[in-house]
């Protein structure tokens, strides 16, 4: 009998109730009627004489529903109770294969953990997969990122991205926080950035488009994490000034830890106001677009569109733009994850691989276990006892 | 899984209850009663409802199955059939109370 039948009976037992009340009803009265025809009875006292014989109807009916699970129960705990007893009694046996099994399950929980929030877990953004990383696509398969003009261009030309965010390729600033200066991951970026990305501050702001303007750009935004570890959580820290590449800057916004792009390691986000000479020169390729695609565009359409505007690019700015004549993009998920993603995979395969060497290994210790134990069980038998008991 | 110490007494109705079945065709559950009373020429007392408790864990052991009827006078009541699976059980039961009933009978009677 299935354990699933067990339990249906215990839980709904309802219906198997009805059956059987319906069952002792017809019982009753064919019992009486034969009583009756038989002549010996009239029909009152042949109804006492059927109850009589039948029993208590109600313990039978609580007969057939504990029978379904209590033997069931007993016959676990007791195969629990002689396990552990079991295993008390061979701890050289006990031990080593709880200790396999251990590692094996652990070492594959912890990849997978890691594997899930890493790679299966949606990114902390609205609508993530819509996300794209466009760069330019040489002729020759390498790609750049793209130039303050081709970036502009891009932005009046294309029908296919929402919005379209642009940060600088350079990733490193100098800091100076009092005292201190520190070398850290802090990025230009434009005020469509953040917009693009769907991002919210955890306090505070973001940029302004105004704030691209030089002059007006003297702001910065910080990570949650750095504005503890740096500022001890200080919630006065909006208004604040830092120094960052020796050029004063205000602290407008805080951003969620989970925010982490470009970079993983990315602290501290500044305004990207192209120099003079960016904004002139479309061979100065130094800026990485980052676009939010409309909301049924496929990558193959926005790589028709992107490419149309690349080639004509190309054929328009020969000089600057050689060679460029088509684009790339691919997923913001797989530009963060990039080689991570198939690393992890490998690790989490060798885990497996680790976990199929601990099963190995107990099989082998119960083959053994149970060769030592034979003289055991000829002795229960020879006693009289089951083998299990 | 260990059997209960009147597991002799179960066998003993599910031999019964078998034996009816597999002699009289398809029975509803007054009639295995009767069956059993009749044979035995009244001499077995056993309690009509235990037969309930008892048939239901075979149906669900698969030595028998039960579909609804009605009775002679139409009135509903579950139809018991024995199975294959329950005909091999009654044969094994039966060597088992032949075997039981030959020890004791030596006992009694020693040659």
């Amino acid at each position: 009998m299935s354990l699933w039948n067990r339990l249906w009976n215990t839980f709904r037992p309802s219906s198997l109730d009805d059956d059987l009340a319906r069952e002792i009803v017809t019982h009753l009265a064919e019992m009486q009627d034969d009583k009756v025809k038989q002549g010996l009875l009239a029909p009152e006292q042949a109804r006492l004489a059927a109850r009589m014989q039948f029993g208590n109807p109600s313990s039978f009916r609580e007969q057939t529903r504990e029978r379904n699970l209590l033997p069931w129960l007993e016959s676990m705990g007791q195969d629990i109770r002689y396990t552990v007893r079991q295993l008390r009694h061979s701890p050289s046996f006990a031990i080593p294969t709880v200790l396999l099994l251990a590692l094996g399950i652990g070492v594959n929980i912890a990849i997978f953990t890691l594997l899930d929030t890493i790679v299966l877990a949606s990114l902390p953004l609205h609508d993530p997969d819509r996300l794209v990383i466009l760069l330019d696509r040489h002729s020759d398969g390498g790609s750049s990122p793209a130039s303050w003009l081709d970036q502009r261009d891009f932005r009046e030309q294309n029908d296919v991205f929402e919005s379209l965010g642009a940060f600088d390729f350079r990733n490193t600033v100098l800091l100076q926080v009092g005292n201190e200066t520190l070398r850290v991951s802090g990025s230009y970026v434009t005020s469509d950035y953040f917009a693009t990305l769907g991002v919210q501050p955890l306090a505070g702001l973001l940029f302004a488009s105004s704030e691209a303007e030089t002059g007006q750009d003297n702001v910065a935004i910080v990570r949650e994490d750095f504005w503890r570890s740096h500022f001890g959580s200080d919630p006065a820290i909006l208004g604040k000034t830092i120094s960052i590449d020796g050029r004063k800057r205000t602290i407008i916004g805080i951003l969620p830890r989970s925010f982490t792009f470009p970079r993983d390691n990315t602290i501290l986000w500044i305004p990207l106001v192209p120099t003079p000479l960016q904004q002139a020169d479309r061979a100065w390729h130094g800026f990485p677009l980052i676009g939010r695609l409309k909301t049924g565009i496929s990558l193959a359409q926005a790589y028709a569109d992107l490419n149309a505007i690349m080639l004509r690019l190309s054929r328009q700015y020969p000089k600057e733009d050689t060679d460029r004549t088509a684009v790339l993009l691919f997923r913001l998920r797989d530009w963060t994850i990039g080689q991570t993603r198939e690393r992890l995979l490998l690790l989490q395969y060798a885990a497996f691989g680790i976990f199929l060497m601990a099963c190995a290994n107990v099989s082998s210790l119960v083959l053994a276990h149970y060769s030592a134990r034979r003289r055991e069980f000829a002795m229960r038998t020879a006693l009289g006892r089951p083998a299990s008991g | 899984m260990p059997k209960s110490p009147n597991d002799r007494l179960q066998g003993t109705l599910d031999l019964l209850i078998l034996n009816a079945l597999a002699l009289s065709g398809p029975l509803h559950g007054y009639g295995i009663a009767k069956q059993i009373r009749e044979r035995s020429g009244d001499a077995l007392s056993i309690e009509d409802g235990s037969l309930y408790p008892a048939i239901h864990r075979m149906a669900q052991e698969k030595w028998v199955n039960a579909q609804w009827g009605v009775t002679e006078l139409n009135r509903p009541a579950r139809i018991y059939k024995i199975t294959a699976l329950g005909r091999r059980q009654l044969q094994k039961e039966e060597e088992k109370w032949s075997q039981l009933t030959a020890a004791v009978s030596r006992v009694l009677r020693p040659a």
